[in-house]
């Protein structure tokens, strides 16, 4: 468990506030005190600033009417045009809704299931059981999208086997599940859960088993049951790495799988199913427009951070853990 | 542990849960094992065949097979990934290592800035023609360099670590430092091995990644042909045989052919990085050597 | 349409390939820069070695090319015989359709082109007059005139060829591959249509279906009798492949020419008519129920439902009429058979109207980059790609070798190409010796030597269907009028995409009809309408 770190005075030679204003100083202290730290961390910023800033002059392309002979640097400057024409939609609210029920419902519940399939897991006493379900729980992830779209298709339409098991216990006619928004969204996020429930667990189970042995010796001299161990041992023992994953996870929120909607989807149910990203791809079947992308790209990398570092913060504030 | 042990409601829960879980291993099993099926299946079977597919339909065929091997730029394609495999696994451990070291010392007043800043980039990016043009810049297309560097490194690795290594005591570290442990000792005789299960995850990750990776090789090989994954040759494959936009060259026979090769080629392509799962669980030992480090 | 068709299959094709596996492509060599030789263009003799040029001049090109079995089409004897004609040395870039978009967005994007660029299906955004503008091709209409006579002669064949190959402002900022049957300009017939299981026609005593009501009689009997649950496929969102049906009430789904006015189908009287005709075959059972799911393809109905039994008629490929499902092995059924036939009319002797319909220019503009040295030697190597001689290197490969002449003059292919032993299928060592699409003529005679008379009846039959709903291929907006078109349009389209499959489906009533005509309306369709018109006028007077 990490300790809450107290609030100190600052150490000798940095100047005590921490503002803009006193950087230089403080750097130059902290780069010489901890000279060693820094060189070997060089070559890892410098890669960032190569490999991920300087490329980033592709931003620009959001605020231009992007034409590739003229480039990034002479496209004609439209400021926030491209912008305005996305908010200006009839269907930008939809398009929010949708993306963010979706990712909600992602959230709610292809959020908790890999921890609850770690712990499950973790519950077992055969070893060999566990590494199997462990090993074929995470075989549905190397399946492409396309072909487990291919069989949720004919599993929820009209006379799928999951459609005629839904009328042996509601009653009714065999219905095409993908025909209706709300069971859409249902067959989107729990297929969701089939697809990565194992893949995501295995962080859980490396956290599993990172927690100190003692410490469930210790509860067990406690007289602590298994429910008890589990609440007060292991989830304290994964919650920073549940936590910081929740953090990333609110992050994407806007970034619901959009290629697996475009195989499941109609028009019958753009009303719940048409999400900003396949908004986007229909956009992009008209008219290639590289600024009208580039422009919504960044517009969710903007509500990205504004997400994650609203979690952080929130995080901070009520548990022992952050991302930063 | 014994089973007499258990209470009533301890051995209903352990039904319920390996009921639930036995439930799961089938749901999963079944995608999988319809495309080994079909991949031995008459093709045309297959496409008349509107469910999951359990048994070869029709007479076992192994003519996919035998039609991908036929590509004889599979095997390079084998050997390439196995390489940047190999290469990726030594070069992203290390930076991310390195990196999530640095930023869990907290006698660096700076250690969050430069958490944000490597952050940063998870959540901008340029896209893929700034960098290209930066890659292409730097002279690494064509090179095998176009496949490792640029995927360097992962900021959710970086996270990953950080957050394990801030999982182990203070207190073990200071110990160590108090009898003399330099940071080299306290990296790889302290850090390393206590998130070794971590350690694991992010390398199984990296792996799996590198052998699905093809877009890298798509846009950064241009010409170099002999350095492609993989992947890039079982997609070309695919995208000959998924060429419905030219009729005239659809023979009668060829649609069925297409059909078993595309599972083939999953099959070929998947089956090796399953099978790299249950050596990284070894790791997943519960309890790790807290206390023999300790000791 | 086709422009349509290609570039959702190569979006299609894109995702499937790019979900299936994560996989790759074939290798595209890095634009070399022109070795700067200076050509002297003198000699012009069509049987001479140097008929493009005196000295060796390299040029590069990028292009849509692509076989499993070589890697790149310069590794072809074609490619050698092309440059020993011509004395220029090409170095092939060489992409295949999946992966074209990507690849070509690269090559404008990042500065490095290629002397000669093949645009595919016009992906240069904004159009080849913009590319012009934007000083990355060069304009050609000089070049034309004074360095391709062959390419001039063939555009002042056909006036309709000529229209299509000209910009609006009377330019030729690219060069176009042109449609040949043995060397006489000529449209590739229709490539899509309607399909019907003849072999239940002929069990149930019943005629083609012409008009919309034998329609309604063979579908409601391939359903009583033949117990198809699906007897008529049509797309997942009620377009493209529908559109058929939309003709017979004189619309289209989307802009159409009635008359040289534009208009937008959906807000017209007929487009109402048809929605409620499939509102109500979707009522009776006629349509197949899980339409909204439909998997394989926008055009091509679904094999599984055609081989089984459960569908008897839907919108196809050519490739796929006639016995083809029977012969992969799909369909049991000994009589398998799909017949193509024309569009549906309402009252039997109105002329069926097409929707899918071929062109002698629908795509593959060639331009020439600005950084190309030796346009001259572009331009007479582009014009000698409109020569017979080229035409069948392109095509066909080397005569003697992949294909002979008959004593009638028309080619054959050779046992090597028919009866390979390692690549059996034609179409693979077709694709291994000949360049195919691409600058100069293409000739789909080609086709018919591979496909089976049955195979072209369905072809011949869709391609009596007469094409005045059609809007040309070729009119084009500017940059400008396009971006304003798709922030305008998108969201219509997206309205009237929904709202069409709620009315089939019965979620919307009927009854609401005419406030989704005054919907449309109010979002602004007649803008639409009216840059349609002017780019159709423009279009005209070219």
């Amino acid at each position: 468990m990490r300790m809450k770190t107290e609030k100190r005075p600052a150490p000798i030679g940095y100047a005590n506030a921490g503002g803009l204003r006193n950087l230089p100083r403080n750097l130059a202290v902290d780069l010489r005190r901890n000279a060693g730290l820094y060189l070997i961390m060089l070559p890892i910023l410098l890669w960032f600033l190569v490999f991920c800033y300087a490329p980033m002059f592709g931003l620009g392309m959001a605020f231009e009417r992007f034409t590739p002979g003229k480039g990034f640097f002479a496209s004609p400057w439209v400021g926030l045009q491209n912008f305005r024409n996305f908010f200006e939609s009839i269907y930008f609210l939809r398009l929010i809704r949708n993306t963010l029920v979706l990712g909600l419902l992602d959230l709610a519940i292809g959020f908790p299931a890999p921890i609850l399939l770690a712990l499950m897991l973790n519950e077992l006493r055969s070893k060999a059981f566990k590494r199997t379900v462990q090993t074929i729980s995470y075989l549905p992830y190397f399946i492409s999208t396309v072909i487990l779209c291919g069989l949720i298709v004919l599993f929820v339409q009209s006379g799928g086997a999951i459609s005629n098991l839904l009328v042996g216990f509601t009653g009714g006619k065999s219905v095409n599940l993908l025909g209706n928004g709300d069971s859409f969204r249902l067959v989107f996020v729990l297929s969701g859960v089939w697809q990565f429930v194992g893949y995501g667990s295995i962080i859980f189970m490396a956290a599993l088993s990172a927690i100190d042995h003692e410490q469930y010796e210790a509860a067990v001299i406690d007289g602590a049951g298994r429910w008890k161990q589990l609440l007060h041992v292991t989830l304290p023992g994964i919650m920073p790495t549940v936590i910081v994953l929740l953090i990333l996870k609110m992050s994407s929120l806007l970034s619901v799988a959009s290629d697996k909607i475009l195989l499941l989807y109609s028009p019958a149910i753009y009303e719940k199913a048409d999400v900003i990203g396949t908004y986007v791809y229909r956009v992009g079947i008209i008219n290639m427009d590289y600024g009208y992308s580039a422009a919504v790209g960044l517009f969710n990398s903007v509500v990205a951070t504004i997400l994650l570092l609203s979690s952080n913060a929130i995080s901070r504030r009520f548990s022992e853990s952050s991302l930063f | 542990m014994i089973a007499g042990k258990d209470s009533f409601s301890r051995l209903l829960f352990r039904t319920v849960n390996a009921t639930l879980l036995i439930a799961l291993g089938v749901a999963c099993l079944l995608p999988l094992l319809h495309v080994i099926m079909a991949s031995f299946s008459e093709p045309a079977k297959t496409l008349a065949y509107g469910g999951f597919i359990l048994w070869p339909l029709g007479k076992p065929t192994l003519n996919g097979y035998k039609i991908l091997l036929q590509y004889k730029n599979v095997w390079s394609g084998y050997a390439n990934t196995l390489f940047y495999i190999v290469a990726q696994c030594l070069i992203t451990g290390t930076l991310v290592f390195v990196a999530s070291y640095v930023v869990t010392r907290k006698r660096l007043r700076y250690r969050n800035a430069m958490m944000a800043f490597m952050m940063f980039t998870m959540l901008f990016n340029g896209g893929m023609i700034p960098s290209y043009m930066v890659v292409r810049y730097l002279g690494l297309l064509d090179t095998y360099g176009a496949m490792l560097i640029p995927s360097a490194i992962g900021v959710f690795f970086i996270i990953i670590l950080k957050t394990a290594i801030q999982g182990i005591p203070e207190s073990l570290e200071e110990s160590a430092r108090i009898d003399g442990a330099s940071a080299f000792t306290i990296m790889f005789r302290i850090l390393l091995p206590l998130t070794k299960a971590t350690f694991a995850v992010i390398l199984l990750f990296v792996a799996v990644g590198k052998w699905n990776e093809w877009f890298s090789a798509l846009i950064y090989l241009p010409t170099a042909k002999d350095k492609y994954p993989l992947q890039m040759f079982m997609r070309e494959i695919l995208i000959r045989n998924n060429d419905i936009s030219n009729p005239n060259e659809v023979a009668n026979n060829m649609q069925t052919y297409k059909t078993l090769v595309k599972y083939c080629a999953i099959v070929a392509s998947t089956l090796p990085i399953l099978l790299i799962y249950p050596f990284v669980q070894k790791y997943f030992v519960q309890g790790v050597m807290i206390g023999s480090i300790k000791g | 349409m086709k422009n349509a068709r290609n570039l959702l299959c190569i979006l299609v094709a894109l995702m499937l390939v790019a979900g299936i596996v994560a996989g790759c492509a074939p290798a595209t060599p890095t634009p070399t820069p022109t070795t700067a030789a200076t050509p002297t263009p003198d000699v012009i003799d069509p049987n001479h070695p140097t008929y493009v040029t005196k000295d060796k001049v390299t040029m590069s090109i990028f292009m849509l090319w692509f076989s499993n079995f070589a890697k790149t089409y310069a590794d072809t004897a074609g490619a050698a015989k092309m440059e020993e004609l011509t004395n220029v040395h090409i170095d092939y870039t060489c992409v295949a359709y999946q992966e074209f978009f990507e690849k070509h967005q690269l090559l404008i994007s990042s500065g490095q082109l290629t002397d000669m660029v093949n645009n595919g299906d016009d992906v240069y955004p904004g159009g080849y007059t913009k590319g012009v503008a934007d000083g990355v091709f060069i304009d050609m209409t000089d070049y034309v005139a004074k360095y391709m006579p062959h390419y001039k002669a063939l555009l002042a064949s056909d006036p309709q060829v000529r229209k299509d190959a000209t910009a609006d402002d009377g330019t030729f900022p690219a060069i176009f591959m042109l449609r040949s049957n043995l060397m006489t300009l000529a449209p590739e017939p229709a490539w899509a249509g309607l399909m019907v299981r003849k072999d239940w026609l002929d069990d149930l005593g019943l005629a083609v279906p012409a008009t919309i009501a034998d329609w309604e009689n063979v579908l409601t009997q391939f359903k009583e009798k033949k117990g198809a649950d699906a007897p008529l496929l049509i797309g997942k969102q009620a377009d493209l492949s529908d559109d058929s049906f939309l003709t017979a009430y004189g619309v289209l789904s989307e802009f159409y020419n009635a008359a040289g006015t534009v208009k937008y189908g959906p807000i017209e009287p007929g487009y109402k008519q048809w929605v409620q005709l499939f509102h109500d075959w979707y009522a009776k059972g006629l349509i197949n129920p899980n339409f909204i799911s439909s998997q394989l393809d926008h055009v091509q109905g679904d094999f599984t439902y055609l081989g089984t039994g459960r569908s008897g008629a839907c919108t196809g490929i050519w490739g796929f009429s006639a016995d083809a499902i029977k012969n992969m092995g799909i369909a049991q059924d000994a009589k398998f058979f799909m017949q193509g036939v024309q569009n549906p009319v309402l009252n039997a002797g109105d002329k069926p109207q097409a929707v899918h319909s071929g062109a002698t220019i629908v795509n593959q503009g060639i331009t020439v980059a600005k950084s190309c040295k030796t346009p001259e030697v572009a331009a007479r190597w582009l014009d000698f790609q409109y020569t017979e001689q080229a035409m069948l290197i392109n095509c066909y490969g080397i005569e003697g070798e992949d294909y002979t002449l008959g004593a009638d003059g028309k080619p054959a292919f050779t046992d090597k190409i028919m009866k390979n032993a390692e690549h059996p299928n034609p179409g693979d060592m077709i694709g291994l010796v000949s360049r195919g699409d691409g600058a100069g003529i293409v000739d789909w005679f080609r086709q018919t030597l591979t496909a089976s008379p049955t195979q072209l009846e369905a072809k011949a039959t869709w391609q009596k269907d007469a094409t005045d709903l059609m809007l040309p291929a070729k009119m084009t907006f500017s940059a400008d009028e396009a971006t304003q078109f798709a922030a305008k349009y998108t969201d219509i389209q997206t309205y009237v995409k929904e709202m069409t499959v709620k009315f089939i489906l019965g979620e919307e009533p009927m009854a609401n009809y005419d406030a989704f005509v005054q919907a449309v309306k109010d979002m602004g369709i007649q803008s639409c309408i009216d840059m349609k018109q002017t780019a159709l006028g423009r279009y005209d007077a070219r």
